[in-house]
């Protein structure tokens, strides 16, 4: 039988199915939050628009740098808004330490190297593309390349330092092997974002360009 | 320049709005944490995610004791825990699915006819990260993007999932959707 229904009475459904659901939630629970949490929350409400304050987890300091980075280079050229859009979908996709993917297993032994002793750089970028800042600190390098509006992040991290923002459909995200190296490969509507492993680090390289001058440009990196 | 950008703020009744939401729904965002991952420390650290989150989308946020806005919260902090608890786990979490109510069941199901009762069944069937985007996109009305940043997933997956959705609900139906 041809069961056909239309979107009112799926809103309908939906609304119930919620209605039900909220339901189970009781309101009676006694569930108080620790002083700690209170005074963090408090923080936040304080403290709301300063991105910088808000940076409460370790790893989301690391980023802010290049978020910083972002907003100044990208501020002659993009709406007051569109630049605090861009920061704050920065700090959420990549400052969070709830959605955090470990690169490998955190408990084998390694002899991979606890610091940067070795620089690594791209031999080539997309055409037009300059490199306009540069980072590094004992686990982590940052280059930044600049084209208009356009950017290339590279980061290298030492193994046991590295993590990632990301969410579950990281688990789905694409391997590809490219010139005899693996990268995950995720994409979204206009960004890639390649991880790949080389010399003992972690490398992870975000564009927009096509995905295949973001693959020739990892693979320059040495 | 920089630091004129940092201090944009959104108008002054945002905070209060802010505040309002997190005194209204802290202890249950908290006790539906800790429902999913069984830890304080943890529950805590799930629920300032999700205000982070509900933060971004805080335009979006009508009426503070509103339905409909107890029900955006408890999906964006059901959504974070349980992607802290696979996370954590390591572990992939397959969702169990309930049995098909059978006809009988639903009392009022007709013969032949399309209820939202049992339409709502059918829903609470689907696995919860299709469930989620569904209840975000055509009950509460959110753009892709809106509901990409609530459940801290891209544009493209918040398509895929509504998608799947629909042609889950319409393999349970064995016919099809109109829309």
């Amino acid at each position: 039988m041809d069961r056909a229904i239309d979107n009112a009475m799926l809103t309908q459904a939906l609304a119930l199915y919620e209605e039900q659901w909220l339901g189970d939630f009781s309101e009676d629970n006694a569930f108080e939050p620790s002083d700690k949490f209170d005074k963090k929350m408090t923080a936040l409400i304080k403290s709301r628009d300063n991105i910088f304050r808000r940076a409460t987890y370790t790893r989301t300091r690391k980023v802010i740098a290049v978020a910083a980075a972002i907003a100044v280079l990208l501020g002659s050229m993009m709406s007051v808004g569109a630049i605090r859009e861009t920061i704050l979908n920065f700090f959420i996709t990549r400052g969070s330490n709830v959605n955090v993917m470990e690169y490998g297993d955190a408990t084998e032994p390694t002899t991979c190297p606890k610091t940067i002793e070795r620089a690594m750089n791209p031999g080539f970028v997309p055409d037009g593309y300059v490199l306009s800042d540069e980072s590094a600190d004992d686990t982590s390098r940052r280059l930044f390349y600049t084209k208009g509006e356009s950017y290339i992040t590279i980061e290298q991290f030492t193994k046991d330092s590295y993590s990632s923002a990301s969410d579950s459909e990281f688990s789905n995200a694409e391997t590809k092997a490219y010139e005899g190296t693996e990268y995950i490969v995720r994409a979204d509507d206009d960004m890639t974002m390649l991880v790949w492993e080389k010399n003992g680090y972690v490398l992870e390289l975000v564009g927009f360009e096509p995905e295949s001058e973001l693959l020739k440009t990892a693979a320059s990196v040495n | 320049m920089l630091a004129f950008y940092l201090t944009l703020t959104a108008d002054e009744s945002d905070g209060q709005k802010f505040e309002k939401i997190y005194n209204r729904y802290k202890r249950l965002m908290l006790s539906a944490a800790y429902e999913i991952l069984g830890d304080t420390s943890l529950s805590e650290d799930a629920v300032h995610e999700a205000f982070i989150r509900i933060l971004k989308n805080l335009d979006k946020v009508g009426e503070v004791d509103s339905p409909r806005t107890k029900g955006f919260v408890m999906i964006v902090t059901e959504n974070v825990a349980k992607t802290m608890y696979r996370k954590r786990s390591k572990m992939q979490v397959v969702e169990l699915s309930d049995e098909l109510p059978q006809a009988d069941d639903i009392a009022d199901r007709v013969e032949g006819e399309m209820t939202a009762e049992y339409l709502a069944s059918l829903i609470a069937r689907l696995p919860e990260r299709l469930r989620q985007v569904m209840l975000l996109k055509t009950l509460h009305n959110l753009s892709d993007n809106e509901v990409a940043s609530a459940l801290g997933i891209s544009g493209s997956a918040v398509r895929k999932r509504l998608q799947r959705a629909r042609e889950q609900l319409r393999t349970m139906m064995g016919g099809k959707m109109d829309g």
